[in-house]
């Protein structure tokens, strides 16, 4: 029943990202009209002396272009923006807490009273948090194709399983960060903040460095563009999550409670 | 048959108060020869201390003979007990104790001198006109 | 149940950062005992139990439970077979009742679902009322009920009465009492509260310091020790203890106090020599030789925290 301990933890942080994410996700297949109104406007801004001076103007240029059409416009807003950004902050919250969170509300003891390992605890917060994770990665994007017939536009449910796979691996990685910084302190604090700069941090980094490029693997750019999924990312994704992972597992190993 | 609860920090051992609780119930008739006592589990439990003590004390009033120990049935306070007849010569004692208090009351005489003079004739001060050891 | 004793310790150290909490801890209880285990707060009591539950690694030395060090698979098995209630008594406050009732089931194929309707029955604790919404005393007799029904050969308590009224505190001891006759199982218990330890405990160990101090059956020490009261007519002498065993003496005034802890009359012997005008043994309760074995200096603590 270690699974359903996990899962009594986190459920209310696991019902709000679901909703937030899928509202995001739906909210712009509906703005999606009222900002094609506003695109002249852009393009008119685009052209000013002053845009083109700062080298502004060739940035809204490209962003128009791109948002010319339905899948564009979802893939900039929806994909590129909202579920990359809440995403990462959400797959870090439901990394957080764990044994060491409990250790500063009491119930450690207990817990580790029990006849199972530290594994298993782990295992079992993991393996909640990765479920829980691929929920709110694979059904908010499912909005989409399911509400764009109502303003007349149309959006593959493989183009969004292909997304929601994407936001799913990569957002393991800062799951597994939130959850290896967790097995570290003791307050919830410390590893949620800590994560989230960590995150800004390769954000910002990964336009100087392309190699950081994680959130474009994230946002599905790759497929997006070529229609081919970023299995280097994933890979790469995959293997740096796994680690974070054994670590946690270790320093829980070795921690004194 | 209600056993009075020992006093755990009296420095006497639990033991030894079980012990002489039943030895008095059994002088005074309280316990009857033949009568069973409450089983070890219950009377630890109801006493709220440990069960090996009240299984020393069965064991050592076993020993001393005051009850017996019969293998599945329980504890039974034994016939070679303090019969009914010494309890009943303490019950007549107690009768005279209670009279001659009556009477030195009636005189005028308090608890206290009472008290005193009871343990001085004991001591046997004012008989052998020395002092008792 | 076992020969061997079901817990040991030898030579057992445990350093938290700077802090010493365990130095040479040697302890050993025996199978189907209540043991308490006495020492004023800080001594490493709770630090003894958690190790010997794997949730901390000693520094150095030895324990076994079951005769199994507490690592890895072994520390599974102490575990399934042993019910721990902590001091602080917290358990999931997002749970009710009957949930981590449920929980915990899950985990003992040996749990005894009758106990459990007993003890839901005797302690008086609805099934369907949030953990969070329970005072501490209706934690305590869930936490008890949580460690009663486990069908654990060993059950260790950290200060099971602690923050209890003395009517609910002997209701959990009573629990305590009342199981360990049905059931065959070794109790160990730590504590400050000398009473109770008194009360139903037949092997003790003081720790002092991270180290063991006095232990045995509490039978045998209250034996060993007495109280020696001499007066005098006029100023108490200075007197010197030559018989072996240690020995607190305390001179008032005409009146000297010996507390000894060597059994047999060598000491009373020797001390008849001084020709007192009144000579008193009398017996030693737990909290004298408890305070007699800590450190004296800090007596004026020890006093305090003793109940």
């Amino acid at each position: 029943m270690l699974w359903h301990k996990a899962w009594l933890e986190t459920r209310w942080r696991f019902i709000i990202a679901l909703l937030i994410l899928t509202v995001l996700a739906g909210g712009n297949v509906y703005e999606y009209l009222a900002t094609q109104r506003l695109l002249p406007q852009a393009i008119a801004t685009a052209e000013t002396p002053a845009a083109q001076a700062t080298g502004l103007g060739g940035a809204i240029r490209e962003a128009i272009e791109i948002q010319k059409d339905f899948r564009g416009y979802i893939w900039y807003q929806t994909f590129r923006q909202n579920l990359t950004q809440m995403g990462v902050f959400f797959a870090i919250l439901l990394g957080c807490g764990g044994l060491l969170h409990e250790s500063s509300k009491g119930s450690a003891l207990f817990t580790l009273s029990l006849p199972v390992t530290r594994k298993q605890l782990l295992g079992a917060r993991t393996g909640t948090g990765l479920a829980q994770l691929f929920a709110i990665a694979m059904v908010p994007p499912l909005a989409i194709p399911i509400l764009a017939p109502s303003i007349g536009q149309h959006f593959t449910i493989v183009d969004a399983l292909a997304h929601g796979i994407c936001i799913f691996v990569v957002a393991a990685v800062f799951f597994s960060l939130a959850a290896f910084l967790s097995t570290l302190f003791t307050d919830i604090w410390r590893p949620l903040l800590i994560a989230i700069a960590i995150a800004c941090g390769i954000a910002i980094l990964s336009t100087v460095i392309p190699q950081l490029g994680i959130f474009s693997v994230m946002n599905g750019e790759s497929y997006f563009k070529t229609g081919s999924l970023p299995w280097a990312g994933f890979l790469t994704s995959a293997v740096i999550a796994t680690a974070l992972l054994y670590s946690a597992a270790e320093t829980l190993e070795r921690r004194d409670f | 048959m209600i056993l009075l609860k020992p006093n755990p920090s009296s420095g006497v051992p639990i033991y030894l108060q079980l012990m002489e609780q039943v030895k008095h119930a059994v002088e005074t008739g309280a316990l009857k020869p033949g009568e069973q006592l409450p089983s070890i589990r219950p009377l630890a439990e109801e006493l709220v201390i440990n069960p090996n003590t009240v299984a020393k004390a069965y064991r050592e009033l076993e020993h001393d003979g005051v009850i017996e120990l019969r293998q599945g049935a329980g504890a039974f306070v034994s016939d070679k007990a303090p019969s009914r007849q010494d309890a009943e010569r303490l019950k007549a004692a107690q009768a005279l104790v209670a009279q001659g208090i009556q009477r030195l009351r009636a005189r005028g005489i308090t608890d206290e001198e009472i008290r005193r003079l009871i343990e001085a004739e004991l001591a046997g001060v004012y008989r052998s006109g020395g002092r008792g050891e | 149940m076992s020969n061997g004793p079901v817990i040991e310790t030898a030579g057992l150290w445990k350093r938290y950062e700077d802090v010493e909490a365990l130095r040479g801890l040697d302890l050993q209880v025996p199978s189907g005992s209540i043991f308490g285990f006495l020492g004023k707060n800080g001594a490493g009591k709770t630090t003894t139990i958690k190790v010997l539950l794997g949730m901390a690694r000693p520094s150095r030395g030895e324990a076994r439970v079951f005769g199994y060090a507490p690592s890895g698979h072994d520390g599974v098995e102490i575990r399934r077979r042993t019910a721990f209630v902590s001091d602080e008594k917290d358990l999931y406050d997002y749970m009710t009742v009957a949930e981590i009732v449920a929980f915990t089931r899950s985990f003992y194929p040996r749990w005894r679902a009758d106990l459990e309707q007993q003890y839901l029955r005797k302690f008086d604790l609805p099934p369907g009322r949030d953990i969070k919404s329970l005072s501490r005393g209706m934690r305590t007799k869930l936490a008890m009920l949580l460690a009663l029904c486990r069908g654990a050969e060993l059950l260790m308590l950290d200060e099971p009465t602690s923050g209890l009224d003395p009517a609910m505190a002997e209701e959990v001891l009573q629990a305590l009492v009342g199981h360990v006759a049905a059931q065959e199982s070794t109790v160990f218990f730590s504590s400050h509260q000398l009473a109770e330890v008194e009360q139903i405990a037949d092997h003790v160990a003081i720790i002092d310091r991270g180290q063991t101090v006095v232990s045995g059956a509490l039978d045998d020490l209250r034996a060993k020790y007495q109280r020696i009261r001499l007066v005098f007519d006029g100023n108490a002498p200075e007197i010197r203890v030559h018989a072996p065993g240690t020995h607190r003496v305390r001179r008032q005034g005409r009146v000297i106090t010996v507390l000894s802890s060597s059994s047999g009359d060598a000491v009373i012997e020797e001390l008849r020599g001084y020709r007192p005008s009144s000579f008193e043994v009398s017996p030693v309760s737990l909290k004298d030789i408890f305070l007699d074995s800590v450190r004296a200096e800090d007596r004026h603590v020890v006093a305090q925290s003793v109940a």
